[in-house]
């Protein structure tokens, strides 16, 4: 028992310094190099364009975060993403008037395919990871049904503001992700259910005998996550103009990712939802800057690979030398030869 | 769980009289999902796979001319690229500690890189010669069946063997496992090969399949070899898993569309029921132990 509350104790300070501070500094050194390497980089107008791009990463990987926080992983996003654009654009049929109320009716529709995950999960004991993919398979099928694979409409002007719109330089998009990190940090640090989330992620017995319900709190992290989708495909949508099924597809490796390289540990229990910040923004720098570089998609593939596998192995090494004496499988022989990789 | 499964599988194969077209069809499905069981069931998952079959297919398609020699040649050339892949990902979770999941989620982005950098787009030339082997027939039996076969076969042969124990024992604890001086790394080590030598393998036949090199075709493999997986009765947990129910596993998720287009459905309905099938497996893979438990007693 003591063990479990040292490293709680151990998982604050972790928190506060290492995984999601390498991600930062991930951050830093990359945009130097986008500065120093493509002229016009650093500009303010091309700032807020890379800002609303790491925006939409940055939304669903919160979501993301999320459900991996309670031990789970989400691999419905790309659908939820891809059909709340569909779906938004099919309601409002191009005027804006009507976004007034599509919009809280595509989101409710989200949060319901979240429900289902979670309750797939949480209830019948599904394996997030098959649960959630064939979630993702079962909406998209739905999609190609209702759009015969063709474009949807486009997306009324409201949505289109909403999303690319500037108030102050800053794109509409990138508010929202502010808005909605303030709103999560603010629920992982002062409520009852982040506090159960975190203790849920890192030892799911302990928690239950500690008086947490388990159910409620992993069927919300889904429905969270669907919801964050939600907002995220539908300012997708408003970026791209009229969404297609496929749009959310590149959201699935990214939100993984973005929240593996923010220093959560995919396990659960463990990160920072500050971290998918920095994870979103690696992500979105890295692809920025390959064009000005004359790299091809093939380099984008290659240069996300080894930024994955870099950042996680620093993060989990950082992590494993604080609580190391918590985790007993952790295997300690490799230590030297760690040591020599690093 | 099984009978379930060739319940489903039966009344397909009377629509589609044809054994040896669907066998061809899944075959490379089987493989990579045959590799995909022995990493699931160490209790990790292997997400490049389809990054290796991209490159498997691509290599092929720039390599293979139409000599026997330099054909076996660059079988052998990719299948071993497949195996350094694999001791990659092992490596990348053994020494630097990584999840399985984040390791090969990095490697599968790698690898899918590398593959559009041999080669950007569809296309290359998959030599007849090659493409006559794998629609051979032994007798009235065609090739795809052998293969199958020979996979169904060689599990058999070694499910009882000391490898297939130290994996299982791996994916229930390592921490047991290793007490109990199972080489928790060396068997680490072996599955991640063995499992990306495979998926170089299901490229090559792949690539006779579509008759050219693609650096895109694989990424739809990873899901569905999971799938396989887990219709096939293996908890995503580690610790159980079998070829052969996989094997069956890969023929639902092969047959389900062409079943539902039998029927006169269109193929998005195919994704639908796949799904479905999927989500109904997963609860009753979960079930299955429990009643199976309560029957024998509640030993288990």
């Amino acid at each position: 028992m003591t063990g479990r509350q040292r490293s709680h104790v151990d998982g604050v300070r972790d928190r506060v310094t290492s995984p999601t501070g390498l991600g930062f500094v991930a951050v830093a050194v990359l945009f130097v190099i986008a500065s120093l390497t493509s002229a016009g980089f650093a500009s303010l107008d091309n700032m807020s364009t890379v800002g609303l791009q790491a925006a939409f990463i940055g939304i669903v990987a919160l979501g993301q975060f999320v459900v991996i926080l309670g031990g789970g992983i989400d691999l419905s996003i790309p659908a939820v993403m891809t059909g709340a654009g569909i779906v938004l654009a099919k309601l409002c049929a191009g005027d804006s008037a009507n976004a007034v109320w599509a919009v809280p009716l595509t989101l409710v529709l989200a949060m319901a395919i979240g429900a289902l995950n979670g309750t797939g999960i949480a209830m019948f004991g599904g394996a997030p990871l098959v649960v959630t993919l064939a979630m993702n398979t079962l909406v998209i099928g739905v999609l190609i049904s209702i759009t015969g694979g063709a474009h949807a409409p486009s997306v009324p002007s409201a949505i289109v503001d909403a999303s690319s719109g500037r108030i102050a330089g800053v794109p509409g998009g990138v508010i929202v992700w502010a808005v909605l990190l303030v709103i999560a940090a603010s629920a992982a640090r002062w409520t009852a259910f982040g506090r159960n989330l975190y203790a849920l992620g890192s030892n799911p017995t302990v928690a239950v005998l500690s008086g947490a319900r388990p159910y409620p709190v992993i069927v919300s992290t889904y429905v969270i996550s669907a919801l964050f989708a939600g907002i995220g495909g539908i300012l997708l949508s408003g970026y791209v103009g009229d969404p297609y099924v496929g749009m959310g597809d590149p959201y699935l490796f990214t939100s993984v990712a973005a929240v593996a390289i923010g220093g959560a540990s995919i396990l659960g229990g463990s990160g920072n939802c500050i971290g998918t910040v920095a994870g979103a923004l690696t992500l979105q720098i890295v692809t920025s800057l390959l064009p000005s570089l004359n790299l091809s998609p093939a380099a984008l593939n290659v240069v996300y690979g080894i930024a994955i596998v870099l950042t996680v192995a620093f993060a989990t090494r950082a992590r494993s030398r604080r609580t190391r004496r918590d985790i007993p499988a952790r295997p300690s022989k490799p230590e030297p030869s760690e040591a020599v990789s690093g | 769980v099984l009978l379930l499964v060739y319940a489903v599988k039966l009344p397909a194969a009377f629509t589609w009289p044809s054994l040896a077209i669907i066998a061809a069809t899944g075959l490379t499905l089987v493989l990579v999902a045959a590799g995909q069981t022995i990493v699931v069931m160490t209790g990790g998952i292997d997400l490049s796979v389809g990054g290796i079959l991209s490159v498997a297919t691509v290599i092929g398609a720039k390599q293979f001319t139409e000599s026997t020699g330099t054909i076996v040649l660059w079988i052998v050339i990719i299948v071993a690229l497949g195996a350094i892949a694999g001791s990659l990902n092992a490596l990348l979770c053994i020494k630097l500690g990584l999840q399985p999941f984040i390791a090969t989620l990095g490697t599968w982005s790698l690898f899918a890189g590398i593959a559009l950098w041999i080669q950007p787009v569809e296309g290359g030339v998959i030599p007849s010669r090659l493409l006559g082997w794998t629609n051979a027939t032994i007798g009235p039996v065609g090739m795809p069946i052998v293969g199958i076969g020979v996979v169904v076969l060689v599990w058999l042969l070694v499910r009882r063997s000391r490898l297939v124990y130290s994996l299982r024992a791996v994916g229930s604890s390592a921490q047991a496992a290793r007490l109990s001086s199972v080489n928790v790394n060396r068997t680490l080590l072996i599955a991640y090969t063995l499992s990306a030598a495979l998926a170089a393998l299901a490229g090559i036949f792949l690539s006779t399949q579509i008759a050219s090199g693609s650096p895109i075709v694989g990424n739809e493999f990873i899901l569905q070899s999971v799938g396989a997986v887990v219709i096939g009765g293996a908890s995503l947990r580690g610790g159980h898993g079998s070829v052969a129910a996989t094997t069956a596993g890969a023929y639902v998720l092969t047959l389900v569309p062409s079943v539902v287009t039998a029927y006169g459905f269109s193929g998005d309905v195919g994704t639908i029921v796949q799904a479905l099938i999927l989500l109904f497996a997963v609860v009753v893979v979960v079930r299955g132990p429990v009643m199976r438990a309560q029957l024998k007693g509640g030993i288990e």
